[in-house]
């Protein structure tokens, strides 16, 4: 399967942009200009348009723009990543749970999720904002995590009642094997595609999610950067200063959008049925 | 169908009751309760606190509190709202057609900009259009809705002052105008919020569209469609479309909560008075009983708008009838 | 006789990831006033893409040679714009297909799919177009046709489904039948009726069918002529008795040998040995001869041509020219 994922060239495209992109972010220490909370000057820097020493201008508090996109986006990407890593791992065991409990508990656990579908997932947040105060790097990454699941668990239930997964544990169970044993030995490295698909767009979903947070002033607390935070403020003097809203908007967009790209690649690349036809 | 109809609703209602209970156990998982504040005040005695709660019922088993949580909620009492005092019910009345207005709007600029993008799509797969068309959906896939209303506003608001923005209407019109002024002044506000919404939204269904008439254009009535001398044009909309119809109309119902997640944001950035801006502003004063019966009742459209698609899509499939 | 279509010269190519497919080659035949020809051979041989030429049906991928004319009413199909082609598809030469279950829309009622052929070529109103439709589903003995017309395909069952796409074909009296391969997904119980059925209305309403089949048996009852495919090339042409009576060509010969006899049931395993190769791998010389038992060096050397073998007869093989080279059974 791995080599199967190597072998695609879009495959390969996508993971070098994602590489790029995270690279950037992660650098972002080195490669900003200037501390991204320092009011530099705020008589003469205030909202500054584009120039060469703030190639993105400055912000209302004198900020540079540049510095503040790139450590908005590691901020971004760490949470991303890390709500991801929670999400999938809690999904799959929910889904392998449902599947191996059966019965009443995965009719009453699938319900529940179906309920939990239905909240809007902006709102869901709002609730659990209103309800806990102070939200640092690990609530957020936790909220984020716990909130985003429900989708993964569902496919990877899907997945395992699948006919080809039956087959491996048909062909399993005939060796006496255990249940528990089966689903982690022989069903989670079939179902591994899957996972990986939805893992990667839900990289690009949770920075969405999380710049919407952030955009309704819900998210970090500042003055840590952060790209829907800007937005936020950038919206009451847009017409002035278009690019403190235009820079981090962009940056979320070719962030969200590779790592969009990276999970329709994969998703071509591991469904052979899919060739030719649009995903 | 009538068995249908009834499973379907017994599936809603299944999953309308784990909606309560995931806001209940929401509520009383949070660290505090409503007496928190009192608590920490000087001027409330501690036998004032007991008195409030029993008062409340907070005192009670966690599981007959549910019960009375669902009771009520079900009788429409949704409780009273910390910060104002004012029943939760009347707050989130004037906003419930605001919110249903707005997401009406955009899923009408959703499904027929999704349409007219897949259908060109669809009808010359791998071609140069189909390969732009299919790059610019991905892209404004990945667009945040928040993002594409703030440079729509200042695009067509600030800069060419073609519409107006903020609020649902115009004050002075709202309270001098005759109603077709009324009408248009609420119409014109609207524009750019539901564009906003329907845009990002018309990405997906177009993906999902040009899938879907993908598929009916290669199947082998399209063929004798055109072999019994039917117009491209009838053979696209009459036969290819209504076919790639069917489909859609699942996504329609797959598509609410996100249509949702993304109201709140736009009714945030153009200032519409709907269920969003009022759970925004009630989360800012921890008023949480506003937010979760927010979420509660838009939960409640949304499976009942899925219900609903899933009912639509029986009727209009004639394969699901019974044999004749 | 007239010929009513007269095709010239087809060739189809479709491009495939393993280089270009030469599905037809170099095909010419005419259709004549009332008759029936039919065009047999294995699958992949070109036959249906042929037929899908006729009436321009031809995936995207498809590329007709320049130099091939499909002549009908005087005009060439493969130069029509995009509305006399219309109005040539289903009024002029209408078409049946091998899947009536699937070549039927499945959210459009049967009656409802053969009243808009009658809409799209005849300036009359919805219920003209209803009663036509009706009056053609009793034509092909489709009973209590008024109450089937409301029927949904999924309703019916596969030789009904065929009869209500022969009754759409017919809806609008075309000149020609094209049937490809019309009762090869029916019980053979109905294969027969069908058949009969098209015996039956090809006779009372004076059409030309182009019958498009895998098995000769089953066109030897029905067919005035029949022209035999293999690898994209007719390799055979004659009257249908005259083929039967002794054919020319070896896959023909193969081809009978496939056809089961009831004297002597094991002859149907003596078929021809091989399969059809993929139309990207065509051959050297002639494209029959990896699996001819008659085949010479020459044979995979040169590629024999279509000439004349007797009286109204031709045939591609060089057998015609070297006799003694044929082995005796």
């Amino acid at each position: 399967m791995i080599a199967d994922l190597v072998g695609s060239r879009s495959v390969r495209r996508a993971l070098g942009a994602a590489g790029i992109v995270a690279t950037l972010a992660f650098s972002a220490p080195w490669l900003s200009p200037y501390d991204p909370n320092e009011h530099l000057d705020a008589v003469e820097l205030r909202i500054a348009g584009p120039s060469w020493h703030h190639p993105l201008g400055t912000d209302l508090f004198s900020r540079d723009v540049l510095s503040r996109v790139l450590y908005g986006t590691r901020v971004s990407l760490t949470v991303a990543a890390l709500s991801v890593l929670v999400s999938v791992t809690l999904g799959t065991a929910v889904g392998m749970a449902a599947w191996l409990a059966g019965g009443a508990v995965d009719t009453v656990l699938m319900r529940l999720v179906d309920g939990a579908l239905a909240i809007p997932r902006i709102l869901l947040l709002l609730v659990i904002a209103a309800l806990w105060n102070h939200i640092n790097l690990a609530a957020l990454v936790a909220i984020l995590g716990l909130t985003s699941w429900f989708g993964t668990s569902r496919v990877v239930r899907a997945e395992v009642l699948s006919a080809r997964a039956r087959e491996y544990v048909a062909a399993a169970r005939s060796l006496g094997l255990s249940r528990v044993r089966i689903a982690t030995q022989h069903v989670l490295p079939n179902i591994a595609g899957p996972i990986l698909v939805a893992a990667s767009l839900g990289v690009g979903q949770i920075i969405l999610v999380e710049a919407g947070l952030s955009f309704l002033g819900l998210g970090l607390a500042p003055p840590t950067a952060s790209l829907g935070a800007m937005i936020q403020e950038g919206q009451s003097f847009v017409y002035q200063a278009p690019w403190v809203v235009v820079a981090p908007g962009v940056v979320i967009v070719l962030t969200v959008l590779v790592f969009s790209a990276l999970g329709e690649s994969l998703r071509e690349a591991l469904d052979p049925r899919s060739g030719g036809r649009p995903a | 169908m009538i068995r249908y109809a009834a499973s379907r609703a017994i599936h809603a209602f299944a999953v309308v009751l784990a909606v309560t209970t995931l806001t209940f156990v929401l509520i009383h998982a949070a660290p505090g309760d409503p007496l928190t504040g009192l608590r920490e005040s000087a001027y409330a005695s501690p036998e004032f606190i007991t008195r409030a709660q029993r008062h409340m019922g907070l005192d009670r088993p966690l599981y007959v509190q549910y019960l009375v949580y669902l009771g009520n909620l079900f009788r429409g009492d949704l409780g009273e709202s910390f910060a104002t005092h004012i029943p939760v019910w009347h707050l989130l009345r004037p906003a419930i057609p605001n919110t249903l207005l707005l997401g009406a709007a955009a899923l009408l600029v959703d499904f027929t900009v999704g349409m007219a993008v897949a259908a060109p799509q669809a009808i010359r797969p791998g071609g140069r259009l189909d390969r732009w068309l299919s790059n610019v959906t991905l892209a404004v896939y990945a667009v945040p809705v928040f993002w594409l209303g703030i440079l729509l506003s200042m695009l067509f608001s600030q800069a060419l002052g073609w519409l107006p923005i903020g609020d649902i209407r115009d004050p002075i019109i709202a309270a001098a105008g005759t109603t077709p002024q009324k009408v248009v002044d609420i119409l014109r506000h609207l524009v750019l919020p539901a564009a906003t919404l329907g845009l990002v939204g018309a990405a997906s269904t177009a993906r999902y569209q040009r899938t879907a008439l993908f598929d009916a254009l290669r199947q082998d009535f399209i063929r004798t469609a055109h072999a019994k001398g039917l117009t491209a044009r009838v053979v696209l909309l009459r036969h290819a479309l209504r076919n790639a119809l069917l489909p859609t109309i699942t996504l329609f119902g797959l598509s609410l909560p996100v249509l949702f997640s993304g109201a709140v944001l736009v009714e945030s950035v153009f200032g519409w008075p709907g269920m969003g801006t009022l759970a925004v502003q009630s989360v800012m004063r921890r008023d949480y009983l506003v937010v979760t019966a927010a979420a509660t009742i838009t939960a409640t459209a949304v499976v009942v708008g899925s219900a609903l698609a899933d009912l639509l899509y029986r009727v209009a499939d004639p394969r699901t009838r019974s044999p004749a | 006789m007239t010929a009513v279509l007269s095709v010239r010269d087809l060739g189809v190519t479709f491009d495939t990831p393993r280089g270009p497919a030469r599905a037809v080659d170099g095909v010419s035949f005419d259709l004549h006033a009332g008759e029936t020809l039919a065009l047999v051979g294995e699958s992949g041989c070109g036959k249906t893409v042929t037929a899908l030429s006729i009436l321009r049906l031809l995936p995207d991928a498809a590329r007709v040679a320049p130099g091939a004319s499909i002549t009908y009413a005087g005009a060439d199909i493969l130069k029509l714009e995009a509305e006399p082609l219309r109005q040539v598809r289903g009024a002029g030469i209408a078409m049946v297909f091998q899947e009536p279950m699937t070549s039927l829309n499945p959210v459009l009622s049967v009656g409802w799919q053969i009243a808009e052929t009658v809409l799209a070529h005849k300036s009359v109103g919805r219920a003209t177009a209803d009663a036509r439709a009706i009056e053609v589903m009793k034509l092909v003995g489709i009973a209590d046709a008024e109450d089937r017309y409301r029927a949904y395909p999924h309703q019916l069952s596969g030789g009904l489904c065929q009869r209500v796409m022969i009754a759409m074909a017919l809806a609008c009296e075309p000149k020609v039948l094209i049937a490809d391969e019309p009762t090869t997904a029916l019980d053979v119980t109905i294969q027969a009726q069908i058949l009969e059925l098209l015996v039956d209305l090809k006779r009372r309403l004076g059409l030309s069918v182009l019958l498009i089949s895998h098995d000769l048996a089953l066109v030897s009852g029905v067919a005035d002529r029949i022209a035999v495919m293999y690898g994209g090339h007719i390799v055979e042409e004659a009257a249908t008795a005259d083929v039967f009576a002794k054919p020319v060509h070896p896959y023909t010969e193969g081809l009978l040998g496939a056809v089961p006899r009831i004297d002597r049931p094991e002859l149907r395993l003596a078929a021809i040995p091989g399969n059809v190769p993929p139309a990207t791998e065509w051959p050297a010389g002639c494209r029959f001869h990896p699996r001819c038992a008659h085949a010479w060096d020459r044979c995979s050397t040169g590629e024999p041509g279509l000439v004349a073998a007797g009286a109204n007869r031709t045939a591609r093989c060089w057998l015609i020219e070297e006799p003694g080279r044929r082995k005796s059974s």
